[in-house]
């Protein structure tokens, strides 16, 4: 376990001044900033005024030699648009895309893998075939339209729940559906062919064998087995909703990462899109480990350092 | 105790049905040690399977199974639970993967305890290691929290056996329980069996391919081919006179020392295939003594006492 936090921790350090060299030099292709902060009539000499003011008039090399500076100093820079820290911009908006993102994955985890397991148990009977519908359709429908649909028939028709912003748990529940919908089809998917796998080995046989109660050889002896393909998904799946869920954050006015970093490219802002891509990369690395512990937990063979 | 009566086992429906078991019947008295030889594809395991009715569920079963004057074709779910591990109990062939990775051994072999005794606990514990005393593993109370992985192939296959065996069941079915073992530990593996069924006097049906090996251990050996039985006698007769050419032939494979630096005779032809059966003796097209009464099926008949066999030719010279 300590081996393997040490050579996270060196993986951690290359795989940051690599990313900061791609965030630095992507965000630097996009366009000039400048361009849209000064007003239309602006003069050429505000212009290189105002580019020697945020140092954009030094060669790019010594603006990158800047921007890791002030990074190691955990300063990613004013925001061009907004003139506040990056950061905080980004600290403020992150409590609203966690909790999007964990009731979203709550829902996909809870009702993937039962509908996964429930599959798997009788694979290729009536309910598995509905799931197997029900999760082409997951798969299929685009987020914007099924968020839409939602607003249209449960806030606007049937007026239950609010159309959009953050609020109490009446404002989570459209949005985190939405968001839920594709990773919980992802899930059942995932948790039913490692489930079917696992229900044929010969350890499930011996523990039925043994008059084992089939709940009991279903849940310790098959699920336990089939879950660290099932948790490396459902990780992935999370650090996608955690790093920004940008449309579903759109549709309902979210006010989370996603709809933040919508804007800050349309600003050109480049400190905000910096901090929000190490953000990210934070967000998959953290998740990453965290997966890596679960499955060393769940499996000993993996803490023995062998591949099962 | 056990009582099958025309065991028939068909997997599949219209032309890809495939009869695996043709009308198998066969009997076990408590306490009998019984070996079951066939080659691969005979139909051996699918009629373990049968008996603790765990087969696919697009198997079709028909005849009777009766294990202590119950029916097990028309028993529940629940009663079925409740007699595998306790009355009725299996080892299978490899014990890489026969046992589940992400659990101790206390917890494999204790969980008959827990489901056919009640113990729990501390009490569980002590019959864990009891018992993994009486399959003869050195260390038992530290082997408790040791997971598979970090066992040996005999070792495993071992504490398979003790959780096998530890909901106290009437019949063991050990199917090829030594092909995965290295020859030294499938010798220690027979003794250990041989043992096991003396101080429990527990009945084993010992399946295996390998002729020479189920003779050590048992009294009895039924011949099984492509679904049908061929011959069913007394151990000490399949070697010395065995009856159908079939065994015949498996008697002939066995090395032995007069014919040391010979080659070894095999048994010619390809097995059958349970897919593409003709009508008539199975082994016909393998025999070396094939006769025109061959293509219809033999009765099998009691040639001797407690020694029957299916063939035609032993029918007319008797």
């Amino acid at each position: 376990m300590v081996r393997l936090m040490i050579a996270r921790a060196g993986q951690l350090v290359i795989y940051l001044t690599c990313l900061t060299v791609v965030v630095f030099g992507l965000t630097r292709l996009s366009g000039d900033p400048l361009v849209l902060l000064l007003p239309p009539n602006a003069t050429q000499q505000d212009y290189d005024q105002l580019a020697r003011r945020m140092g954009l008039d030094r060669p790019l090399v010594e603006q990158y030699v800047v921007f890791a500076r002030d990074l190691l100093h955990g300063d990613i820079g004013r925001s061009y648009k907004w003139g506040v820290p990056a950061s905080r911009l980004l600290l403020e908006r992150l409590p609203a895309t966690l909790e999007l993102a964990a009731a979203a994955m709550g829902i996909a985890t809870v009702l993937g893998m039962s509908a996964g397991v429930i599959a798997a148990i009788r694979p290729d009977s009536m309910v598995d075939a509905v799931f197997a519908g029900l999760a082409l359709v997951g798969q299929s429908i685009p987020v914007f339209w099924l968020g839409l649909m939602l607003i249209l028939v449960f806030a606007v028709k049937w007026p239950v729940l609010p159309v959009g912003g953050r609020g109490g748990l009446a404002h989570l529940v459209l949005p985190a559906i939405t968001l839920s919908w594709y990773s919980t089809a992802v899930v059942s998917r995932v948790t039913r062919s490692s489930m079917i796998d696992v229900l044929h080995s010969d350890y499930v046989k011996l523990a039925r064998i043994k008059g084992v109660p089939e709940r009991v050889v279903v849940l310790r002896h098959a699920l336990r087995n089939a879950l660290v393909p099932i948790v490396t998904v459902s990780s992935l799946e999370f650090a996608i909703l955690l790093s920004g869920a940008v449309v579903t954050e759109t549709v309902f006015a979210w006010p989370g990462v996603g709809s933040l970093v919508v804007e800050a490219v349309l600003a050109k802002d480049y400190p905000v899109i910096e901090a929000a891509v190490l953000l990210v990369s934070a967000v998959f690395f953290t998740v990453n480990f965290f997966t890596d512990l679960l499955c060393n937990l769940i499996d000993p063979r993996l803490a023995a350092g062998r591949t099962p | 105790m056990l009582q099958v009566r025309d065991l028939q086992v068909a997997f599949g429906r219209g032309p890809a049905l495939v009869r695996v078991l043709n009308g198998v019947s066969l009997s076990l008295r408590s306490g009998e040690l019984c070996g079951l030889v066939g080659e691969s594809g005979s139909g051996k395991t699918v009629l373990a399977l049968s008996i603790l009715r765990l087969l696919p569920q697009d198997a079709a079963i028909r005849g009777s199974i009766r294990l202590g004057g119950e029916d097990l074709l028309t028993a529940s779910a629940a009663r079925l639970r409740a007699l595998r591990g306790a009355v009725v109990s299996m080892i299978l062939q490899d014990p890489m993967t026969a046992l589940n990775p992400l659990l101790t051994v206390e917890c494999q072999v204790g969980e008959p305890l827990t489901y056919h005794c009640g113990l729990r606990g501390h009490l569980r514990r002590e019959q864990v290691v009891a018992l993994l005393e009486k399959v003869r593993l050195p260390g038992a109370r530290q082997l408790l929290h040791a997971y598979p992985h970090q066992l040996s192939g005999g070792t495993r296959q071992r504490v398979a056996a003790a959780a096998a065996i530890a909901g106290g069941a009437r019949l063991l079915i050990a199917d090829e329980p030594t092909t995965a073992l290295d020859a030294s530990t499938q010798a220690d593996f027979v003794r250990l069996l041989h043992r096991l069924a003396r101080e429990t006097g527990m009945a084993v049906l010992f399946i295996s391919h390998d002729l020479h090996l189920v003779l050590e251990l048992v009294k009895r050996v039924v011949v099984l081919y492509a679904g049908h039985i061929l011959e069913d006698g007394p151990a000490a007769d399949a070697l010395r006179s065995p009856k159908h050419p079939y065994t015949q032939a498996l008697a002939a494979c066995v090395p032995t020392l007069e014919r040391r630096g010979e080659r070894l005779p095999t048994v010619g032809g390809t097995p059958a295939d349970p897919a593409r059966l003709l009508p008539g003796c199975p082994f016909a097209p393998r025999c070396p003594e094939v006769a025109p009464a061959c293509s219809m099926m033999p009765p099998l008949v009691e040639a001797e006492t407690g020694h029957s066999v299916r063939c035609w030719l032993r029918l007319a010279r008797r």
